[in-house]
């Protein structure tokens, strides 16, 4: 245990700062941007804790190459049917939406 | 509103509606960088009316062909019996309000899709609800081309399906973005076309969230500026998808109740008959167009064109809908030729 907060945990008192301090105290529009900023600061940090996974799935999909060179592969017709190619894209989105809903 | 602009906004309403206009009051109900709602509230001849008067915001005047465009199709769907506010005038000429602006009878209700999901206490019975919608569906269907008042929707295009491909990739190609799922999905739905029996009116954005109900039911059927000519089935696809169900995925009408009653209210009502591969087919590339409607906004956030948190996160959905339709378009669902 060090006395410094780490990034994560300075962004976990932001989140609270947001939705268990502020938040109550405000209403309509203010409220609303408060409880939308909080809820951003929580899919932040669901980035950084599971930073490891999502590179693992984009090296699975991509091993290297950029984004682009497989969306024009795909787009050309090189993929039809392709399991591996599906599975990468498929353990891809689940672990980016693991990030974005939680 | 300022008093100059009020006063010739209530000399173009006498002129307009044909009689003594006395105690205009006008009041703003919401309004963004692209659009203002306003209530306008008079006595005509003494008798109290009530009206929503849509107009492009001042910054966007080059666009303002928009709300003409729209007027036009509220008024042919009210012709053709479709509830809708029901549509009293537009006014072109830019001296009144300093641009173009519609009229619109005032309708009550509710229009928030995930409250009208939650909350049982709206929209009457949900299963009359799904039905009622399939009949309102049914009536746009009917508006065929060609429509001397819709020339400009343009020319109706021969193969609806590959023409939202196309669109799909170019929206895509025109943000830069490199998305190789969506690209995964549309390639099936190039390779598996829905072929349209018919191209109709479609109404583009048919879905809850959409439409307004009050405690006994359907009021209005809101949000034409995507309207155009297209299958049919892609409206009943763009209802049902499960990414506009708003947490009730076994409610497979919008999140508001069964597919069944919601396909009934469509045959009743008179529409085309109902092909569940079409209607499947529209309902992955619902998922593929929602995501890329999402990373447009994203985008508009991320080029730093215009700041708003709520943009960049509507841009990060993508990811599940990326995920809801590589789900639905797995090898297997691969014709093999």
């Amino acid at each position: 245990m060090t006395p410094e907060t780490s990034g994560i945990a300075l962004l976990q008192a932001v989140e609270q700062t947001l939705s268990r301090d502020l938040a109550p105290t405000l209403s309509g529009d203010a409220r609303f941007k408060t409880l939308m900023a909080a809820s951003a600061v929580r899919m932040v940090i669901r980035e950084l804790d599971q930073a490891g996974a999502l590179v693992a799935a984009e090296v699975a999909l991509l091993n290297g190459s950029p984004a682009s060179d497989l969306a024009r592969a795909i787009r050309a017709g090189a993929h039809d049917r392709d399991p591996g190619v599906h599975d990468a894209l498929l353990a891809q989105a689940r672990a980016r939406t693991a990030v974005s809903r939680g | 509103m300022e008093a100059g602009a009020q006063a010739r906004l209530g000399r173009w309403l006498a002129q307009t509606l044909g009689g003594a206009v006395t105690s205009v009051e006008v009041s703003r109900l919401s309004g963004g960088a692209i659009q203002e709602n306003w209530m306008v509230e008079l006595r005509l001849e003494g008798a109290p009316r009530v009206f929503v008067l849509r107009k492009d915001a001042a910054a966007t005047i080059a666009t303002s062909h928009g709300r003409a465009d729209e007027f036009a199709l509220i008024r042919a769907a009210h012709r053709s019996g479709v509830l809708v506010p029901e549509p009293i005038a537009f006014c072109s000429d830019c001296d009144v309000l300093g641009g173009p602006f519609a009229l619109m009878a005032k309708v009550d209700g509710v229009g928030f899709g995930p409250k009208i999901v939650k909350d049982l206490t709206l929209g009457g019975d949900r299963e009359a609800l799904a039905e009622r919608l399939g009949r309102e569906l049914a009536k746009i269907h009917a508006i065929r081309p060609p429509c001397a008042d819709l020339a400009f929707l343009g020319v109706p295009p021969s193969d609806p399906a590959l023409a939202d491909v196309a669109a799909l990739r170019a929206a895509l190609d025109a943000m830069g973005a490199s998305r190789p799922a969506l690209e995964w999905v549309l390639r099936w739905a190039e390779r598996h076309p829905a072929k349209a029996e018919a191209v109709t009116l479609v109404h583009r954005d048919f879905r809850t969230g959409n439409y307004m109900v009050d405690a006994t039911g359907l009021t209005a059927i809101l949000d034409w500026e995507f309207a155009g000519w297209g299958d049919p089935m892609g409206d009943l696809g763009w209802f049902c998808a499960s990414c506009w169900r708003f947490g009730r995925n076994d409610l497979e009408a919008g999140g508001i109740g069964s597919r069944d009653a919601f396909y009934r209210g469509y045959h009743v009502g008179g529409g085309v008959s109902v092909n569940p591969d079409a209607v499947r087919f529209w309902e992955v590339m619902a998922h593929v167009r929602w995501a890329v409607i999402a990373l447009q906004q994203g985008e508009r956030h991320a080029s730093g064109r215009e700041f708003s948190l709520e943009h960049a996160l509507t841009g990060r959905i993508a990811a599940e809908l990326e995920l809801a339709a590589l789900a639905m378009t797995a090898p297997a669902e691969w014709s093999n030729a």
